[in-house]
């Protein structure tokens, strides 16, 4: 189990970058959803539950703290193949100018 | 009918020459003699070797060898146009019929139905030898004079696209425009046919989800290089003298620019392109979009019909030689970045039009910008790179920006 103020933290983060986004504060009952906050720590540990969040709400047009939880799974996949991608694509870069080149 | 499918087959068996038949895939042609056929196919499977006119004889007591006969590839080409004259004329007359039914639709629907399978049927596969030197030095020298006179592949002037497309949008490929709603693949793909109309060639835009009205604004606005603003061309806000004027200098003497609307209500399927493409002979295609078309064979579930329209439509391409690109979008979820360019896995419905395509590149945008990220998702003829364009969307402009 995740500590307790790791599970709060997470949802408080959360709320946060709901409200600079949305710029009004989704509802979220700590005490039952801190569980699923615990979830999703104990799935992916405090860091990158953190980058989860920011990723999720960074993209997602209408980010809710359900769907999230809900599709965690989904959020790590998608924000993997950006980031394989992203890497991928600086390497192709670079072979491009040698194939261009020759 | 019978008489020319035992012609053919007294003619394997004299000649032998089996592989002829296998290559055509004759077996819808044979009605009569399919049992026949069958077994000489099987025979020939197990012992490599076509068996003898007297076993043939011993086993099918109603077969008849012929006896004076010519070569298996004379009597099969006699037999494959028997069979498309009865089959083109079966499928008129039920169309002729449920015309003066007053059923059209039906009629249409019919015909296309039908005439594309006959296509099918009656399509060669291609075959060459790789060892065959000759062959291939003059197919690089007529390549080289079409390139050097500019009238081989279809060039964009978007260095990028150039670059890593070395011989251009060349006859026979077939090219996918792949990104999320709202990115501007329209746009791209309605720039690139005004590159090609003004290299000379005539481009044919298929529009599913405009209308023919809207392409050409946005064709003018293109074509006039910051003239005209889309924005007034679609409320009507210009000075007709001037526009005509601008026509007269610009159009005249020039190829035709094709573009096809359905007004929202008619199928398109790759049949009616075909036809299209019989009535215009463009020199390139352009298909906005083809989560939009149908397949020639109806309607089934998404997936089964996009996979079909992508069969269909890399088909058409080759027997037609004309180069067809499709757009195709992307389908995001709620953990998509959308300001991201799309991968191959996210094609929509069907991952069928990533392995049919020739290349396929990837367009993606941020929210409020104007810079348009490609990235060559997979390309046969060149290079996956990728490159930036820079589009004023009312002016028309297009500029090309290369990674550093």
């Amino acid at each position: 189990m995740a500590e307790k103020k790791d599970r709060f933290a997470l949802i408080s983060r959360y709320k946060k970058l709901i409200k600079e986004k949305n710029l009004t504060e989704e509802n979220i009952n700590i005490h039952i959803q801190q569980w699923a906050a615990d979830s999703l720590i104990e799935s992916y540990g405090i860091e990158q539950s953190y980058d989860l969040i920011e990723y999720y709400v960074g993209v997602s047009a209408s980010p809710t703290w359900k769907w999230l939880v809900d599709n965690a799974h989904k959020v790590y996949d998608a924000k993997k193949i950006k980031e394989d991608d992203d890497v991928a694509r600086r390497l192709l870069r670079v072979q491009a100018k040698e194939w261009l080149d020759k | 009918m019978s008489d020319l499918e035992a012609k053919v087959l007294s003619a394997v068996l004299n000649d032998k020459q089996i592989h002829v038949l296998f290559q055509a895939n004759p077996d819808t042609l044979f009605r009569t003699h399919k049992d026949v056929w069958d077994f000489v196919k099987n025979y020939y499977e197990q012992n490599s070797i076509v068996p003898t006119k007297s076993l043939l004889i011993e086993k099918f007591r109603d077969f008849q060898p012929v006896g004076e006969i010519g070569t298996t590839k004379h009597h099969l080409e006699e037999l494959r146009i028997q069979f498309l004259e009865d089959n083109l004329r079966n499928a008129l007359m039920t169309s002729a019929k449920q015309l003066n039914d007053h059923q059209p639709i039906e009629a249409l629907n019919s015909i296309i139905s039908k005439t594309s399978d006959l296509k099918r049927i009656s399509s060669d596969v291609r075959d060459i030898d790789a060892t065959d030197v000759e062959d291939a030095s003059a197919h690089f020298i007529q390549i080289k004079e079409l390139s050097e006179k500019g009238i081989h592949g279809v060039r964009t002037n978007l260095a990028g696209f150039d670059n890593y497309l070395p011989g251009g949008i060349a006859p026979g490929q077939f090219g996918i425009l792949l990104a999320y709603p709202a990115i501007g693949k329209s746009w791209l793909a309605i720039f690139m046919a005004v590159q090609a109309w003004k290299a000379g060639k005539k481009p044919l835009i298929v529009s599913l989800e405009m209308t023919e009205k809207e392409v050409r604004n946005r064709v003018y606005t293109i074509m006039a290089e910051g003239y005209f603003s889309h924005r007034k061309l679609s409320a009507g806000l210009i000075d007709i003298e001037g526009f005509e004027n601008w026509a007269k200098q610009h159009l005249k003497d020039k190829p035709p620019f094709y573009i096809i609307s359905n007004d929202g209500m008619a199928d398109v399927s790759p049949s009616v392109i075909r036809g299209k493409i019989d009535q215009y002979s463009p020199d390139v295609v352009f298909v906005d979009y083809i989560q939009l078309m149908n397949s020639n064979q109806g309607g089934e579930n998404e997936v089964v019909k996009i996979k079909n329209i992508s069969r269909e439509l890399k088909v058409l391409a080759i027997s037609s030689q004309v180069p067809i690109v499709a757009i195709a979008s992307a389908t995001p979820d709620n953990a998509t970045d959308m300001n991201s360019v799309p991968s191959l896995g996210q094609v929509a419905w069907s991952k069928q039009l990533a392995y049919d395509a020739d290349w396929v590149l990837a367009l993606g945008r941020a929210t409020g910008s104007t810079i348009l990220e490609c990235v060559f998702r997979k390309n046969r003829h060149g290079f996956c790179g990728e490159f930036m364009v820079d589009i004023d969307f009312d002016s028309g402009r297009f500029i090309y920006k290369d990674f550093e």
